[in-house]
């Protein structure tokens, strides 16, 4: 038994994390210094009460959120995630207590539901980089495992991963500055950045995630060649090699006709860059092609949304959504009691599954004040 | 005068006009960036080029099915496609000064329309006859379309919209997409409870 007036720090540092801010800022905000949060994160003081009142006020959680240890944290080497020269350390640190929370939650679920199992062929991976070659046959073993043929689009890339055990998430206001990042320990989880505009982009990064899982379990990740190598497999994954070269048009010795492209991508939801990207990749335009295509799109306000993005369906991650409904009419547990289990406020769990959970839960002993007037 | 087409018709839609409009500067774009003088290109080859090259894709873009409102009415000579049951042809011209000879309608257009679209005081050839006016100079993609109904044979202007080109309208699968694999398509993921173990629950519940 936990006992209820126990403090961890290293749970303050968890939910001061994730709330992405510094020590400095978290003293300013409960009016105490930037040392004394030190000392309660390391352990070598309590703090009274009131703090504590104030800290879950400011963090989102519950007081019983301190009375347990932080179990099992996301360590930097087990989180795929892109460290990009312009990534803030913070920005790296939150995302990984926002994993090490949200993998809580999918702990709890797990233990209440029957949840797609994982189920992707990971690679026998060796010292050496991983050939071209490679990169195209695990992405075809991977997509003949999951029965999705190697010359058909996928509608909906979301919902296969989700089928074949992938728990994704979306988070919002964290950074724009993270496509995705995903960690594979007890569960495969994707967390996906919501901010993005571009469905196609959106469809690429789970892939490229997926890329990481099939490609780099156990590896760390997030130099540039394993990124390159994630990002060879996304392209390979959506948009097989056969089929591409079966659709692709033949541009040799001519312009490239755009309309046709655009039929591409919305065929296959891969952006127009990355399809000329690949295009070059297989000697199907040429260097020439390749560049005043680039041109083209920048020129055309292209380089990050572009047309008819608007136009490919959406795609939502249903999974927890619809685990948290079944939990609630079967079994009558609220997201407001999950929340609690989990020691954190209804808002903070909104914030970390990208639910908005709409019903707000009143206490049955409360009268209106003009209905008890009138009785 | 009706200042925007669909207060005239609701077949001519915002959306189903812009995607043509579209299509047609595309296809244009296209053309000029292939004339070459040096072969021996003149105005006359762009435009002829220009023309049949609209004319061919409208004609695949009605035939892949992925715009159900478009279909063909007169596939030769007098080019008319139809937007719903609305007959529609396109031109480049200056769109205040049509040729009378761009106004007679195809036969099929006459048959369609000869019973329903007419104004009694103006007699039975009184129907609109919508057009996309192209109307740019020689070698130049197209910078205005417009989107014109003309009244009966003396040609009175009784619409004209000017086409908004920059923004974009999907029309669906033009060329590629017939005859190959359609995409692959998931239910959601399956979710159910775990079997209830006798005593604690471990859930929180109790």
């Amino acid at each position: 038994m936990v006992r209820t007036d126990s403090f961890f720090g290293d749970k303050l540092r968890l939910a001061r994390l994730l709330k992405g801010l510094t020590q400095k800022e978290l003293g300013d905000l409960v009016l105490t210094s930037r040392q004394f949060i030190h000392q309660l994160e390391t352990g070598t003081r309590y703090p009274p009460p009131d703090v504590i009142g104030a800290f879950c006020e400011i963090l989102q959680v519950e007081k019983t959120f301190f009375c347990h240890q932080v179990g099992n944290d996301v360590k930097p080497e087990q989180c795929h995630f892109r460290k990009r020269k312009t990534t803030p350390v913070g920005l790296a640190y939150r995302v990984l207590a926002y994993s090490t929370i949200f993998e809580e939650l999918v702990s709890y679920l797990n233990d209440l539901l029957e949840l797609p199992q994982p189920d992707f062929p990971v690679s026998e991976h060796e010292k050496e980089p991983y050939s071209n070659l490679d990169i195209e046959k695990a992405a075809e073993n991977c997509r003949k495992r999951w029965r999705l043929g190697i010359d058909t689009p996928i509608a909906n890339l979301t919902r296969v991963l989700e089928n074949f055990g992938i728990v994704i998430t979306q988070f919002k206001g964290v950074s724009d500055k993270v496509d995705a990042l995903s960690v594979n320990r007890r569960f495969p989880i994707i967390i996906r950045n919501s901010a993005k505009e571009s469905i196609c982009r959106l469809r690429f990064d789970l892939a490229h995630e997926l890329g990481h899982f099939i490609l780099h379990d156990g590896l760390e990740t997030g130099d540039p060649p394993t990124e390159t190598e994630a990002d060879k497999f996304a392209s390979a994954f959506i948009f097989p090699r056969m089929a591409f070269q079966k659709e692709f048009p033949n541009f040799k010795g001519s312009r490239l006709n755009w309309t046709l492209i655009y039929d591409l991508k919305m065929r296959w939801g891969m952006s127009v860059k990355a399809i000329i990207y690949r295009a070059n990749f297989f000697g199907l335009i040429d260097a020439t092609q390749y560049r005043s295509a680039n041109v083209w799109l920048n020129k055309t306000g292209q380089s990050k949304i572009e047309k008819f993005d608007d136009k490919i369906r959406p795609e939502e991650p249903e999974l927890l959504f619809n685990a948290v409904n079944i939990l609630e009419k079967e079994r009558g547990i609220s997201p407001n009691q999950i929340a609690k289990i989990l020691g954190i406020q209804p808002g903070l769990l909104s914030e970390i599954t990208g639910i908005e959970f709409l019903r707000k839960e009143k206490p049955n002993n409360i009268v209106p004040f003009f209905t008890r007037r009138t009785l | 005068m009706n200042n925007l087409p669909w207060e005239h018709s609701p077949d001519l839609s915002e959306d189903k006009i812009k995607g043509i409009a579209q299509l047609i500067q595309t296809v244009r774009s296209e053309i000029v960036d292939l004339h070459d003088e040096i072969l021996g290109d003149t105005p006359l080859s762009l435009g002829t080029r220009a023309y049949e090259c609209c004319r061919s894709r409208i004609i695949a873009l009605a035939k892949s099915n992925s715009c159900p409102w478009l279909s063909i009415l007169t596939e030769e000579g007098r080019f008319t496609f139809q937007i719903g049951k609305t007959p529609v042809r396109f031109t480049r011209n200056d769109p205040k000064d049509l040729p009378s000879k761009k106004l007679i309608p195809s036969q099929e257009t006459i048959k369609q329309l000869r019973f329903f679209d007419i104004d009694s005081d103006f007699g039975e050839n009184s129907y609109t006859r919508w057009f996309f006016v192209v109307d740019t100079p020689y070698k130049v993609p197209a910078e205005n379309i417009f989107f014109v109904g003309y009244r009966g044979e003396s040609g009175e202007i009784v619409c004209q919209w000017t086409i908004p080109l920059e923004e974009s309208v999907y029309m669906g699968l033009s060329l590629v997409g017939a005859n190959l694999p359609q995409p692959v398509e998931l239910p959601p993921a399956p979710v159910m409870l775990k079997p209830r173990l006798t005593g604690k629950s471990g859930n929180g519940e109790n």
